[in-house]
């Protein structure tokens, strides 16, 4: 069962992660920085 | 094309024949990389014989790098893609001409690790035929796929680090088909494989790669 | 992953996004759940369970693949021509790198699982580890900097180049995994005797990361335009700053060049302005 969770964390945790550096990055670049 | 292809082929032939940095400096390396290779494992013969034909392609894989730049290198100086591409000369012309005169320095390069292989690891070759088909096969694709590369990082600077991240995965297949292929050959051990079948995917990927530099070396060389 | 839902004022937000965004979060909600839920299997015990996510995120790493493709083919196809295929490639791949990693990452977890080892040459693990190499290398490639145009046509041909490449990987790995396996080796993607509730879960899997992936590549494509942007408003600060240090108090204050050039492309504009005043 550990590796079941391991699987949905890596999962979860990367494309979140992706995500949120997307999202932060896009904001920045909106307000005119970079 | 074929006219084109003869004088650019003829040209970096005779630049390597005056120059001899292939011979001076890429054989050696790939002898060296044999010679490693036996380092690295066991002495004990078995293991090198298991493995020729595998450290044979990866020698050879690793020679394909420092051909492919050194063929790229001639194009990249100053002013030479400019004129290159005033020279009138047919693009696919350049790209089937370059391509040969990288294939025929990496089959001398094959003939030599071959002896290599045969003197250092102590293989036996029993089946010239199959290593023969599958070195030509082989050669055209590496030459083909590492041409298209070698154009398309040869005018940045950071070309050094990147042709072998670009190119290695691409002609990962030409590895495995081409190890699996002449392996029998090679290593003499009966193996139930059919060469056949690793030989169409070594022509098949040749093939592909030919024809999409006729196609697409024009655009490559529209300003790299 | 609360992430996507968050009503995020910038020029990447988008209703249509925002409700692609919401889809998206909700179907992965409901693969996590039904994945979870999934009874244990007799071959597999509970590991089955990954059965949800790993198949999705491979499918969704082929699909950002030849994503990429299209976009560099459209891109060199004179009729085609347009930026937007280029930035569509450079996001799928991008994109397309998350989750072939993950895909290794999840794959390699349920090998650890149900074989005992971390990395089995598998025909589809290895095919999905050469992916990923080429997609790196596609990255690399993109990053060197050049003008814009060029850029777009040396990443476009190296999209195709990678492209072509596949189908023979993938005949490679799959006879060469063949040859030393043999077919009794536990396949990952349980294909006979499936359950139907394995199949439903492993279905919404695959739609949700579709949907995962079509909201991240469509941000990824928006944020590479606020990139292009940003590139050319510093170069116009930047050249700004320096007129102004240049030039004598007494004159009033220089007007921004951009005011006169409306070029998008940074490295055009800063050619023509600093060939103009030097």
């Amino acid at each position: 069962m550990n590796y079941v969770w391991a699987g949905y964390s890596v999962t979860l945790l990367g494309l979140g992660a992706y995500t949120i550096w997307l999202l932060r990055r896009a904001r920045a670049l909106g307000r005119g920085g970079r | 094309m074929w006219h084109d292809a003869l004088l650019v082929a003829g040209k970096d032939l005779r630049i390597e024949a005056r120059s001899r940095v292939g011979l001076n400096q890429v054989v050696p390396f790939a002898v060296l990389v044999l010679v490693l290779f036996a380092f690295a494992l066991d002495p004990d013969q078995d293991v090198l014989v298991k493995a020729a034909a595998g450290l044979f392609w990866v020698a050879v894989l690793l020679a394909t790098l420092l051909a492919v730049q050194r063929s790229a290198g001639l194009e990249s100086g100053d002013g030479i893609p400019d004129a290159l591409r005033l020279s009138g000369l047919d693009p696919a012309g350049i790209f089937l001409g370059k391509a040969a005169a990288v294939a025929v320095q990496l089959v001398v390069l094959e003939i030599v690790l071959g002896v290599g292989v045969v003197v250092l690891y102590g293989v036996d070759i029993s089946g010239i035929g199959i290593l023969a088909a599958t070195m030509v096969a082989a050669t055209i694709g590496l030459a083909a796929s590492g041409t298209l590369y070698g154009v398309l990082a040869g005018g940045l600077r950071v070309r050094e680090t990147l042709l072998p991240l670009l190119l290695l995965p691409v002609v990962a297949p030409v590895l495995i088909a081409a190890t699996r292929a002449s392996e029998a050959a090679l290593t003499g051990l009966s193996v139930d494989v059919a060469p056949g079948d690793w030989l169409g995917l070594l022509a098949a990927f040749a093939a592909i790669y030919l024809a999409f530099g006729v196609v697409a070396y024009g655009t490559l060389l529209e300003d790299s | 992953m609360t992430a996507p839902v968050q009503p995020v004022r910038t020029s990447t937000a988008s209703p249509l996004s925002f409700a692609l965004g919401v889809a998206a979060l909700v179907s992965l909600g409901a693969t996590v759940a039904l994945g979870l839920a999934l009874p244990p299997s007799v071959e597999q015990q509970d590991y089955s369970r990954l059965v949800a996510i790993h198949p999705g995120l491979a499918w969704a790493s082929y699909v950002a693949f030849g994503i990429t493709a299209l976009g560099s083919l459209l891109w060199l196809w004179p009729r085609t021509r347009h930026e937007r295929w280029d930035l569509l490639a450079g996001a799928s791949a991008e994109v397309g790198a998350v989750f072939t990693a993950l895909t290794l990452a999840t794959g390699s977890i349920w090998g650890r699982a149900v074989w005992g080892v971390w990395w089995v040459w598998d025909a589809r693990l290895t095919l999905s580890a050469l992916m990923l190499a080429l997609l790196l290398g596609y990255l690399a490639l993109r990053r060197v900097p050049g003008d814009p145009e060029t850029v777009a046509r040396r990443s476009a041909v190296a999209g195709i180049l990678a492209s072509l490449v596949v189908p023979v990987n993938h005949f490679a790995v799959e006879w060469w995994n063949t040859l030393h396996q043999g077919r009794s080796a536990l396949q990952l993607t349980p294909s006979k005797s499936v359950d139907g509730r394995f199949l439903f879960a492993m279905t919404i899997g695959f739609l949700a990361m579709t949907l995962v992936y079509a909201w991240l590549t469509l941000h990824r494509v928006r944020m590479a335009r606020l990139e292009q942007g940003a590139a050319g408003k510093d170069l116009d600060q930047a050249i700004a700053a320096r007129r102004a240090e240049t030039q004598p108090a007494t004159r009033p204050a220089t007007p921004v060049p951009s005011g006169g050039v409306p070029s998008p492309g940074g490295t055009t504009l800063r050619s023509t302005t600093l060939g103009s005043t030097s």
